[in-house]
């Protein structure tokens, strides 16, 4: 017995260790936060929504540990306790109950790895470990109770009931249900079936009543419920490993159960034919520890090879750098990418942008999707809004940054980035007033809120506006000015109508042309060139006038234009590949291949008006 | 004996006890700084319904003591000392101080202490009408987003005291869209939503029956949008709209929605039948319906036919108004109450006053949408004098729209951004019998720092006499129903509709 106890506090450290190991170098809980946007308010507002919904508290519970994923470390230990703490309280439920462990080196770890392998998932969200936490804790405390306060199960598990589902509702309840009963399996006496027919009913009476009468849940969530209710975009989608991790702690008793009532039995018939015990021998004692430890190893491997994404967790982090405008991070990272990523290119042209080098470098990344890579207006989801907030922030048209900042505050009230937009922008917008409301929600963050404390003083005098760069340079290149705008290129021309140097609008406004194969309004747009500074004439652009000019020879701006000869030679190379493949597209892209960094190439191969790709565009319902 | 006489002797002692331990002394010799004092909301010199939940404030003076009494005309003053700036008022207390000073006046006196000194502000008044407000209010809580929602709901609200409940949340609907909540003449056994995107439909709660219906017709070009129920309880009018977006199309708007069709049609909640007009679907834009106090009248709102994006969005709408009986469905020629060609101004969301003295409207310079635009304002139109009144006192500079009547006709609340230019907040004001306004004051909320934090905006608010009574669980069930449909009134000429339903029918 007491090896048994040694083996599981030997598993359940070193499994914890672990975790640890396995969510500080591999897992980054900082990026679930800052991909779920993760917020939690001290606020009365705040806490009072979580009650109006059968499960809100341990959802609120969670969002307030899980705030903590902003660091590293913190989150990881987070990451490595709750499971823990879940798994120590259900083991001493088992010894309480059953008095052992059945295969501890296998059972025990299976939390801890399961939830590790879901915690690959970016949009994982914690609730469901803080739930099973919850559930391991009731059980503990009515079984313990039973044996040490020698308090009647009735009075115990009945009232937990209702706590629970108050709590953690949902599916939640019925696993504590499943589990409770599973356990009162192991002594079966006439009063405890009693009780497992109370529970059994109660755990259908509970959530119906309480959808009928009580909360405005539907049906569905009043018995199934297992993750919160959130934005389109931070959905979850819950795979098989989370299915099988919500029925672990059932599973866990009800082999456990299994292997009692069959030791019990062997015991018996052994007893009976010799009272001498067997004589272990070393590879006896030692296989199933091996077996054991080989089972978990490979359920780990399994359960890592369907969760682990890395290129989600690496679209996950350049989302993040750009976030915390670490463009080079970005410009790294990108080229790490397999295949096309829309958000990927949208960030990658954004961190171009941002480091002076978008006419250089714009077509480093295939723009598959032309201008709807370089603006995400269309089609307009729920997962572009806070992103189009950010681009139109980036080259100053406030009033579009704030519209999109309304936008994802919709979808998520109270995510610290959204806010801070919000505050920023309205007091760019000179909207004092508006920010003090932002900016009080904010404070109630207790982890975001030092961010407010160098705009507090732009909030309470507004004269200090003028002494703070950013909200000066915004200003400056910001307009307010009525009219239909119908494409990203109508704001453009309305921002450098305002300033004419505001170099991120015109180089935008200069790719979006590009990028629809629109020479007249290039031709146009080019009036704005001489006002931003440039040394010498963008790649991007030379390569464009230089295709340009093989197609109107006679165009006077065109050819007024003066070109690089490494341009012009380059481009006859191009030419001359493509004369050589006779017409064959495909060989001609293959031939192709070493200017695939060229807006030649985008525009006879990767251009959507060749490719025909294109994104659906939903018709969106006013809101009123 | 022996037990008396002791009792007789500690009494006083426990009396004085008790006295000292309630009363809070009004601070002497404080100083007079001879202005109002600063407090938030801004309740200072309002005329205010003797039914109304207590009015907390926060004052906004800077002090490490406050104290405020509260001095009727008739009755014990009360008054509150803390150490807190919140104000809060006590229930009973206020119920008595209103109930017994109908008609009269209420003295609010502030008094906060800085570093030990006394300061005393100038008196302000709270005027106690004779009119008693609606007890409930129905509102919908939202984002303040202009294409996306997520989480959204109608609710109810107890004006006399802090009481807030449910009536349906789109979450009860597969977080569906729910909108354009009316009640017939504010009675809260007659009202209707809509729903769409998810178990799309109306919901329409009449005489103690809950149903689902499908309002769009082969022969309307939309679903029913903007509703208003006709004096017997037994007819909505509804405009049905091809509705538009765009974004900052006029400076200091962030959006603005406009409609490319919009027609008018009445449902008759008995037979389950729209009917319409010629008269009303026109080629150019009806809508906004609302019917006169009387019911033999329905006014509207109308702009020329969007001709093209630029007609669409920079449109004008006058006020206009048909005969229209419910009864014989006869329509009379339509008439034109005050044409936005002489006003310069774009007339939207006319609500007639019960007594059918008034039409309240908005006024803004384009549009009809005007929860968007800055400079929205209310007025008041005066049917007999044929007269634009424009209450003094009234407006902001920040959006003053949505509006809606108490049943006595005495009380206008509506929507105004007056208090940070963004979120939507309700505001109450007193309307007299020449319709000149009291000065509006905002919703009062037990935590007088409702309004600095709260994110959602108060969208459509309606007054209504009682609660509503039928569970927010009953209405979440017929809303997931499916909806029946409706039929389009076989006794209407089609061929005669000359607007967006036909135009709609040739596109197709």
């Amino acid at each position: 017995m007491k090896t048994e106890r040694n083996i599981v506090f030997i598993t359940i450290s070193a499994f914890a260790f672990i975790s640890f190991l396995v969510a500080f170098l591999f897992i980054n809980p900082a990026l679930h936060y800052s991909e779920q946007q993760i917020a939690w308010l001290q606020g009365i507002h705040f806490f009072k929504y979580y009650l109006t919904y059968p499960g809100g508290l341990a959802e609120y519970f969670t969002l307030f540990v899980s705030q903590f994923f902003y660091s590293k470390w913190f989150g990881s230990a987070i990451v490595t306790l709750f499971p823990l703490l879940t798994i120590i309280f259900l083991v001493n439920t088992l010894y309480t109950r059953i008095k052992s462990v059945f295969l501890p080196v296998f059972f025990i770890p299976l939390i801890q790895v399961s939830v590790l392998a879901l915690m690959s998932d970016y949009l994982f969200n914690f609730s469901l470990v803080i739930n099973l936490f919850i559930v391991s804790l009731f059980l503990y405390c009515c079984f313990y109770a039973e044996v040490r306060l020698k308090l009647n199960l009735y009075f115990s598990l009945i009232p937990s009931l209702f706590i629970i589902y108050i709590v953690s509702g949902g599916v939640y309840f019925l696993i504590f249900t499943l589990s409770a009963i599973l356990l009162l399996f192991n002594k079966p006496e006439r009063s405890k079936l009693v009780l497992v027919a109370t529970i059994a009913i109660l755990s259908f009476i509970i959530p119906w009543f309480s959808w009928k009468f009580i909360y405005l849940t539907t049906l569905e969530h009043a018995f199934l419920r297992s993750v919160p209710d959130v934005a389109p975009m931070l959905r979850y989608s819950k795979p098989t490993l989370f299915l099988v991790t919500l029925g672990i702690i059932p599973l866990i008793i009800a082999v456990n159960l299994i292997a009692e009532i069959f030791n019990s039995t062997l015991k018996k018939k052994t007893t009976k034919k010799n009272s001498l015990p067997p004589v272990k021998t070393t590879i006896k004692k030692f296989l199933p520890l091996v077996l054991q430890t080989a089972g978990i190893l490979i359920f780990a491997v399994i359960a890592f090879y369907y969760s682990h994404k890395p290129q989600d967790k690496l679209k996950a982090e350049i989302r993040l750098s750009a976030s915390q405008e670490k463009w080079d991070d970005v410009l790294f990272k990108y080229q790490q990418v397999d295949g096309y990523d829309r958000m990927v290119n949208f960030q990658f042209n954004r961190a171009i942008s941002h480091s002076g080098q978008m006419l250089e470098r714009l077509f480093d990344y295939p723009q598959l999707l032309g201008s709807q890579g370089l603006f995400l207006d269309r089609p307009f989801t729920s997962e572009v809004a806070l992103p189009n907030s950010d681009l139109y922030f980036d080259l100053g048209n406030i009033d579009e940054s704030q519209r999109f900042a309304f936008e994802s505050q919709t979808l998520m009230a109270y995510s610290p980035l959204v806010l801070k937009r919000l505050i920023l922008n309205s007091l760019i917008l000179e909207d004092y007033e508006a920010a003090k409301t932002f900016g009080k929600v904010l404070n109630e963050n207790p982890v975001e809120n030092d961010w407010l404390k160098k705009y507090e003083i732009v909030m309470e005098n507004p004269v200090k506006a003028t002494e703070n760069k950013l909200i000066a340079e915004k200003r400056n290149i910001f307009t307010r000015q009525g009219g239909l705008f119908f494409t990203p290129r109508d704001k453009m021309l309305n921002l450098l109508d305002k300033n004419s140097r505001n170099k991120k609008a015109f180089e935008y406004l200069i790719a979006f042309d590009l990028l629809e194969h629109d020479l007249a309004s290039f031709t146009d747009d080019m009036k704005f060139y001489n006002d931003q500074g440039y040394k010498k004439l963008p790649k991007t652009i030379e390569e464009a006038v230089v295709l340009f000019l093989s197609q109107r020879p006679d165009n006077n701006f065109l050819r007024s234009i003066r070109l690089s000869s490494e341009t012009v030679n380059r481009f006859r190379e191009f030419v001359k590949v493509m004369n050589s493949s006779q017409g064959n597209k495909e060989k001609a892209k293959i031939q192709a291949s070493a200017f695939r960094n060229t807006y030649w190439y985008y525009v006879l191969f990767d251009s959507p008006v060749v490719t025909k790709v294109k994104l659906e565009t939903k018709p969106s319902e006013a809101n009123y | 004996m022996k037990r008396t006489s002791f009792h007789i002797q500690v009494l006083p002692f426990v009396l004085v006890i008790l006295f000292t331990a309630c009363k809070t002394d009004i601070p002497e010799n404080a100083e007079k700084t001879n202005k109002l004092p600063a407090i938030y909301p801004d309740y200072t010199e309002i005329t205010i319904p003797p039914n109304i939940a207590p009015l907390n404030f926060l004052v906004k003076e800077t002090g490490e003591k406050f104290v405020v009494r509260f001095t009727p005309e008739n009755g014990k003053s009360v008054v509150i000392s803390d150490k807190s700036p919140s104000i809060k008022i006590n229930a009973g207390d206020w119920k008595r101080m209103l109930s017994e000073n109908l008609g009269k006046q209420l003295k609010v006196d502030v008094f906060v202490s800085e570093n030990g000194n006394w300061k005393q502000f100038n008196t302000f008044t709270q005027q106690i009408s004779n009119d008693e407000i609606d007890s409930y209010l129905s509102y919908r809580l939202i984002n303040s987003a202009y294409v996306l929602w997520f989480e959204m709901g109608i609710y109810q609200r107890n004006l006399e005291n802090f009481e807030q409940d449910v009536i349906i949340q789109n979450k009860s609907v597969g977080g569906g869209c729910i909108n354009c909540h009316s009640l017939s003449r504010n009675n809260p056994e007659k009202f209707m939503f809509h729903i769409r995107a998810k178990f799309p439909g109306t919901v329409i709660y009449n005489n103690g029956k809950l149903e689902k219906v499908e309002t769009k017709t082969d022969y309307t070009l939309a679903s029913a949008a903007y509703g208003n129920w006709h004096p017997d309880g037994k007819h909505i009018a509804f405009s049905v709209n091809k509705i538009n977006q765009n974004f900052h199309v006029f400076k200091d708007q962030s959006n603005e929605v406009t409609d490319k069709y919009s027609d008018l049609v009445i449902y008759d909640t008995e037979n389950k039948t729209l009917t319409t007009s010629p008269a009303v679907s026109t080629r150019s834009r009806e809508n906004l319906p609302e019917w006169s106090a009387d019911g033999k009248t329905l006014y509207y709102i109308s702009a020329p036919e969007a001709i093209d994006d630029s007609a669409r969005t920079i449109a004008r709408y006058s006020l206009m108004k048909i005969p229209y009986d419910v009864e014989t469905k006869i329509w009379g020629q339509p008439d034109t109450v005050i044409s936005a060609g002489q006003t310069g101004k774009s007339i939207t969301f006319p609500r007639t006053s019960p007594d059918g003295k008034f039409i309240a409207f908005c006024m803004t310079e384009y549009g009809y949408f005007t929860i968007h635009h800055k400079n929205s304002n209310i007025f008041l139109f005066d049917i007999e004098k044929q007269q634009i009144i424009h209450p003094e006192g009234l407006n902001s500079t920040e959006t003053d729209s949505y509006h809606s009547w108490s049943s006595n006709g005495r009380w206008l609340i509506f929507s105004s951004r007056r208090m940070d230019g963004v979120h939507t907040r309700t505001f109450i004001s007193h309307i007299d019998e020449s319709g000149k306004a009291g000065k509006p004051f905002v919703l009062p909320q037990e935590n007088p720092e409702f309004y600095t934090d709260y994110l959602l905006n108060f969208n459509r608010p309606e007054l209504m006499t009682g609660k509503i009574t039928v569970s927010p669980q009953q209405i979440r069930d017929a809303a997931r129903e499916a909806a029946s449909p409706v039929s389009f009134d076989p006794d209407v000429n089609i061929d005669a509709l000359s607007g967006a339903s036909k135009i709609r029918n040739n596109q197709k």
